[in-house]
């Protein structure tokens, strides 16, 4: 019954992808054949196994509810002995009808594409990095495979037959599965095409005298290629590794000496001291007199002379000593601790507890010379 | 499609009747064994290939000479006659000259394959000792199967005798032990 024009036979919910996209489908089946990140050999054997599945699968057809039986068929007798004793007669002869497939035993170079020789010595060409982590530091192994080698292998399909029926019948599969001249088959995730090359005729209708059967002889190429999974090549891409030193800076460069932080400057110290001299009068007591900076200067470190050490009050410290202001130039003094950044115009000053209040104490500040 | 060879129909042969019959079929056969297999004397062994056993390739179906996988070989007793081998070469120009065994030609009565329950089929392969040292070994390329012709008859009464064709297999082929 014809079909209504506009009425859709098949309606596909989700759009074919095409270009790109379509290719990359094609790399993933790839991909998912060999189970691992590069494609999966494919050889002569590949090749004719799936060949003989095409022709058993998508070319077979049956004859009085029979299916045709389809032999590969090699020089070793006994073998095909094997292959055949199932559909054998009384006398052992096979049974017509039947399909018989012979590949043609030289391979050529292929012409798919065209053989160029452009690429000496079984180079090697990335084909992707697979990130790798070995315990300690994550990074790449490169995966790396050869140019495929086309190779056109030749077979030859015969369908023999007593009936023009059975004839037209295998014809019209084959003519009707090579439409378009050729037809592709996925071998280990690979397409190759099969062209149909000539369709010949040895059918025995002349021999008058003797047994007569319709032989069709159709010849198919397939134009693939190899690739020995042996020639793939994995080796370990080239690391860049970010190391991270986390440092304090309350390290005291000696003069001379290349700290780590700024390898190749040198660190030049700087001192500033804060003097209480118990004969001048000091307003509160126990106080330095401010003093201005022109320096620039990161104080790491204090020595004192005759000033008690106390950072917290306990026994024998009532008082914290020294507690040393800053003031930013803002006319705002702020109590602050090491390391501290001095900048010119900041003003200092100590707050001290003498040990002996009888003679003279000083506070020395010591830091080295920095830019901000 | 099965196979068709065990059919089981049986019907009785009457031609001859009136000079020759089964019992005249069995006494020539008698004679001919006798002479056969007890003045001659000819022993050969027969390989048969089990090929369920032999471990073959998908594709292919092809295996090595150390996997091929056979039944108990059976003694037979036959006629034979060894071909003299040709003088060859591989190479088309003459160059790498061999000479092997010519091809084995032997006649056998049905009636002790059936005896010793035999089968002789194609790619089968058959040893003669030809020394006292050595075996060789050849593969069945026809194996008689149809003895219906006046040479393999009794006086066109029935097939009694099997003439069975074989060429001669390379080490690398077959090697029985």
């Amino acid at each position: 019954m014809g079909i209504p024009k506009k009425f859709l036979k098949n309606v596909q919910l989700k759009a074919p992808s095409n270009n790109h996209e379509r290719r990359l489908e094609i790399w993933e089946e790839g991909w998912n054949a060999s189970g691992t990140f590069v494609p999966k050999g494919v050889l002569y054997e590949d090749m004719d196994r799936d060949f003989i599945k095409l022709v058993k699968e998508e070319l077979s057809f049956s004859v009085e509810g029979e299916d045709v039986p389809v032999f590969f068929l090699t020089i070793q007798r006994w073998a095909e002995f094997a292959r055949t004793w199932e559909f054998t007669d009384k006398d052992r002869n096979v049974q017509i009808p039947f399909v018989t497939i012979v590949r043609q035993p030289d391979i050529q170079f292929g012409t798919n594409p065209v053989t160029q020789y452009t690429i000496p010595q079984k180079q090697r060409f990335d084909y992707m990095k697979v990130p790798n982590y070995d315990g300690d530091s994550v990074g790449v192994d490169v995966y790396k495979i050869p140019q495929p080698i086309a190779v056109n292998l030749m077979y030859e399909v015969r369908f023999f037959s007593y009936r023009m029926r059975e004839i037209n019948k295998f014809n019209k599969i084959v003519m009707q599965a090579f439409q378009s001249r050729q037809k592709h088959i996925n071998c280990n995730g690979h397409y190759f095409p099969i062209v149909l090359e000539t369709i010949g005729d040895e059918s025995t209708i002349d021999q008058f005298e003797s047994k007569r059967f319709y032989v069709q002889n159709f010849e198919m190429q397939l134009q693939g290629y190899i690739m020995d999974e042996d020639d793939y090549e994995v080796t370990p891409a080239i690391k860049r590794v970010v190391t991270l030193f986390e440092t304090q800076p309350n390290v005291v460069p000696s003069l001379n000496v290349t700290n780590n932080l700024d390898s190749g400057r040198e660190t030049i110290e700087y001192e500033l001291s804060l003097s209480y001299i118990v004969n001048v009068p000091h307003n509160p007591i126990n106080q330095t007199p401010p003093i201005t900076i022109n320096d620039t200067a990161l104080i790491t470190t204090v020595t004192l002379e005759n000033v008690r050490d106390c950072s917290n009050i306990s026994t024998g410290c009532s008082a914290i000593s020294p507690i040393i202001e800053i003031d930013p130039n803002t006319g705002t003094w702020i109590t602050t601790t090491l390391p501290i950044q001095i900048l010119p115009k900041y003003k200092i000053r100590t707050t001290i507890t003498p040990i002996d209040n009888t003679i003279d104490s000083k506070v020395t500040l010591v830091g080295y010379r920095n830019e901000i | 499609m099965e196979n068709n060879q065990n059919q089981q129909t049986k019907v009785p042969i009457t031609r001859l009747n009136k000079f020759f019959d089964d019992q005249d079929f069995g006494l020539e056969v008698d004679f001919g064994r006798e002479y056969m297999e007890g003045d001659l004397h000819v022993t050969i062994v027969l390989f048969s290939i089990d090929i369920e056993e032999t471990d073959t390739d998908d594709v292919y179906k092809e295996v090595n000479a150390e996997n091929v996988r056979f039944h108990p070989p059976v003694e037979l007793l036959v006629n034979l006659e060894i071909a003299a081998g040709e003088n060859q070469t591989y190479n088309p120009n003459g160059t790498l000259r061999y000479r092997d065994y010519g091809n084995m030609t032997f006649n056998i009565f049905e009636q002790q394959l059936e005896q010793k329950q035999s089968e002789i089929k194609y790619g089968d392969y058959i040893g003669y000792r030809d020394s006292e040292e050595t075996m060789k070994y050849w593969v069945v390329v026809n194996d008689g199967k149809i003895i219906s012709d006046n040479e393999h008859t009794i006086f066109g009464y029935k097939g009694a005798v099997r003439t069975v064709e074989c060429t001669v297999a390379d080490r690398n082929e077959f090697k029985a032990i």
